[in-house]
This record gives C-alpha cells, sequence and structure tokens, in this order.
C-alpha cells in the first residue's frame, strides 16, 4: 500500500514537472510573439502617426494580457518617470541570450532620429522572426517530449516500485 | 521649473547646479561634448563646478532623451531646424552633423553641443512701454540675440490681456506660454490664446480667421513670407507684436525685406544691452 501511494506521490512529481517545464517553453513562446507583434506596432506607428514610445508602451500593454505585456507596462511607466526602463524586461521565462537581446533592444529604442530608428526595428523583425519561429517548434517539440516524458517517467517509477 | 530641470538633467550636473546656484536664476545651460559646462544667469556666463563640470556623451544623451520623452523618431522636423522644445517654454538648441539625402538635410546626428534656454517671466517697470501697452498699435522689438526680446514680448502680451485685448500668441517653438500638460506654465493673462507648434505662415492663414484676434503677437519675424503675412494682417486691421533680429535700426532699414517691417509698425522699441531698453521710438510721430 505505501509502495503504491508513494508511486502514486512519484508519478505526479515527474508529471508535474514536465508540464512545468511544457509551461516554460509555452511561455517564452508567448513572451517573444508578443515582443515580436509589438515590434510591429512600433514599425507601423513610427512610420504614420509617431506616438510617444510611453504612448505606444501602454496602449500594447493595455490590449491584452501576458509576462510581455506586464513588463512592458512597467517599461512605459519608468519611461515617463525618467528611469532606466530597460531593467523592466527581466523575465523569467527568458533564456539568458533573449533577455539580452530584448534588453538591449529597448535600452536604444527611441533615442536614434526617424530613419535609422526604422532600419533597426525592420531589422529586429527580421531577427525575430526566425526567433519566434525557433521558439514556437521548441515549445512543439521539447515542450511536448518534456511533459510527455515526465509522465512516463512517472508511469515506470510506479510500475517498478510496485 | 526646478521640477522640469530635474527630468530634463543629469543627476549629477543638476546636484552641481543647485548647489552653485538658485535654479530660476538660471537663463541658459550649455553642454558641449568634453567640455566644461557653462551657465548664464542674466547673460553672465560661468563655469560649472570648481573643477569643471565637463560634459560627456551620456549627459548629452539624457538631456535629449528626456526632451524628446525617449522618442526622438517623432523629433526629425525639429532636429532639421536646430532644436527641441521641451515642457514649459524650455527651448533646447542642438548642433551636430547633418546627414543629407538627395542634397536636402535628412536628419542631424553625433548631437556634440546643446544650449537650454529657459524662459523666465519679468514685470518691467519702464513707464516708456506702459505707454506703449496703454496706446498700442502695431509694435516692434528689436536687438540682438539674447538681449531679452522674448522676455519684453511676454510682458507686453499679459499686460495688453490684462487690459481685455484678444492676444493671439503664435508660439512656434513652444517657448513663449511655455506649455506643460496642456496648461501654460508662464501666465500670459487671461485673454490670451496660444499657437503652439504650428508653422507661423500656416498659423497666420488659419488662426487670424478662426480665432478673431485683436493682436497677434510672435518672436523672431524671419523671412519675406513672414513679413508679408504680417502686413496681410495688419491690412485686415489685426494689430501686431513682434520682434526682430537687428543690430541696430540703420541695418533694419537699409535690409530690403525687413525695412517693409518699418513701413508698418508704429512703435520701434530697441534693446541695447541685456534688459537695457534704450529707445521707444513713435515712428508715425518721427515721419510726421
Amino acid at each position: 500500500m505505501l509502495k503504491f501511494a508513494l508511486g502514486g506521490i512519484l508519478c505526479f512529481v515527474c508529471a508535474y514537472l514536465g508540464i512545468v517545464g511544457k509551461k516554460y517553453y509555452d511561455k517564452r513562446y508567448a513572451y517573444l510573439k508578443d515582443f515580436y507583434s509589438f515590434v510591429l506596432e512600433l514599425i507601423d506607428n513610427i512610420s504614420f502617426a509617431q506616438d510617444r514610445l510611453s504612448d505606444i508602451g501602454k496602449r500594447y500593454a493595455d490590449s491584452g494580457k501576458g509576462a510581455f505585456r506586464n513588463d512592458l507596462r512597467g517599461y512605459s511607466e519608468t519611461l515617463e518617470d525618467g528611469g532606466a526602463a530597460e531593467k523592466c524586461f527581466d523575465s523569467k521565462y527568458l533564456k539568458k541570450c533573449d533577455r539580452a537581446y530584448v534588453q538591449e533592444f529597448f535600452m536604444n529604442l527611441g533615442k536614434v532620429d526617424y530613419d535609422t530608428q526604422l532600419s533597426k526595428l525592420n531589422l529586429t523583425k527580421a531577427q525575430m522572426e526566425k526567433t519566434v519561429s525557433k521558439a514556437e517548434n521548441d515549445c512543439k517539440t521539447t515542450g511536448n517530449l518534456l511533459s510527455k516524458l515526465g509522465l512516463l517517467a512517472g508511469i515506470a517509477i510506479m510500475i517498478i516500485l510496485a | 521649473m526646478e521640477r522640469l530641470l530635474s527630468t530634463l538633467l543629469p543627476l549629477a550636473l543638476y546636484n552641481e547646479l543647485i548647489g552653485e546656484c538658485r535654479l530660476n536664476e538660471i537663463t541658459e545651460i550649455r553642454l558641449r561634448l568634453q567640455r566644461p559646462v557653462y551657465y548664464a544667469i542674466q547673460g553672465r556666463y560661468r563655469r560649472l563646478g570648481k573643477s569643471d563640470f565637463i560634459a560627456t556623451q551620456s549627459d548629452l544623451a539624457h538631456v535629449l532623451s528626456a526632451a524628446t520623452k525617449s522618442s526622438m523618431y517623432a523629433y526629425n522636423s525639429n532636429l532639421i531646424d536646430g532644436y527641441i522644445s521641451y515642457d514649459g517654454g524650455i527651448r533646447i538648441g542642438l548642433s551636430g552633423e547633418g546627414v543629407l539625402k538627395n542634397g536636402a538635410l535628412a536628419t542631424v546626428k553625433n548631437i556634440s553641443s546643446l544650449c537650454i534656454r529657459i524662459p523666465h517671466y519679468v514685470e518691467i517697470k519702464d513707464p516708456r512701454i506702459d505707454s506703449v501697452v496703454n496706446r498700442f498699435d502695431n509694435t516692434l522689438i528689436m536687438s540682438k540675440p539674447g538681449y531679452g526680446k522674448t522676455t519684453l514680448l511676454r510682458y507686453m502680451i499679459k499686460s495688453l490681456s490684462d487690459k481685455g485685448y484678444n492676444v493671439l500668441v503664435l508660439d512656434e517653438r513652444g517657448e513663449l506660454g511655455g506649455i506643460y500638460d496642456a496648461e501654460q506654465a508662464i501666465n500670459l493673462g487671461d485673454c490670451t490664446d496660444i499657437v503652439l507648434g504650428i508653422p507661423k505662415i500656416k498659423a497666420y492663414e488659419s488662426q487670424v480667421r478662426s480665432m478673431r484676434p485683436d493682436i497677434i503677437a510672435t518672436d523672431e519675424i524671419f523671412g519675406e513670407r513672414e513679413i508679408d503675412c504680417i502686413a496681410d494682417c495688419i491690412r485686415c486691421g489685426v494689430k501686431v507684436l513682434a520682434t526682430v533680429h537687428a543690430d541696430n535700426v540703420a541695418k533694419l532699414k537699409n535690409s530690403r525685406v525687413y525695412s517693409k517691417l518699418l513701413d508698418n509698425v508704429r512703435y520701434l522699441i530697441t534693446i541695447i544691452g541685456i534688459g537695457n531698453i534704450s529707445e521707444v521710438s513713435d515712428l508715425r510721430k518721427d515721419y510726421a
């Protein structure tokens, strides 16, 4: 009976770890996808309306939910107060290299003239297309694999203990 | 104004300034890359800091970022014109490296000098000015740059507004009224309407008809087109109060373009030193 209960708990823990792993990849994909669509929004706005960065950020943040939008809201508010706003993008769902990329993007955003800004945004757009596509792939393959592995490992432990 | 400067200036520079002088006395701050910072009080320049405060690239970037609300891309036309208007009527003149595109100036990069001009409202106690205000007619204020034309213009705008005239201020660069969060940072009177950020030529055409002013006030008249617009306003019966850069009256009279101005104005106020009103002439009386 004890073995059966222990096996159940271990199976649950393994399945849970698998789900956490999958969730990480899902969140990372969602974060990068939102970042990418914000870059598209920036290109549109800067090409025509040329609103203030904090206004564009707030509007985008309020248009939905998610970790990126929360960070962006904080960024927009910090911008208005004149603080080091790029530090707002410190999401735990990002890999170290992704985080550095996003922070550097926001650190340089709005500090160059119109033409240079648009060129930089178009470059970021091209780079992000690849990154988002890779993150989606990771989410489908590694994320799903982790959740299944977790469950399988749990069942295997249960069988061994039984 | 102190709050605006605390946002605009880098912390170290701001702290150095408040340690040395009263912020409300400063009229100008000059930042040049890798050079000592200067500030002006009543037209006199002083070096900042006991051991010179040297302006760094990051200091200039901070000011530009704050002035453009981190949205430099939206200020391209201002960069081309050589200035950025900040809140509260603060104007930041800038110089750097021009970028040409198809032969025309497309933008300015590598900005290496900033001239931050801080507006003030000063009560001017001069019976000659009061006399012009009491019997107001088209008036031109003339002096070299930095002698206080804009300060006198502000005072006259408020005085005329307080007398019940509808004064329309064409404030293309946002330095007369000093709008901050849609409110006037500098009180120009209850009967004053401010047209902010609209090119003056366009404003003469549209606002005169829509706002029906008694008086149009504008700073730094420049070029033949603007002088023609002013002549048109006067023809329509609107009085004009304006300033112009000029060394002396003779140079103004000898200029093909600017001599037209003198044909249209009645009062000419000449400033020959910082805040030193030398002469108030009634040109109609002089010609009579």
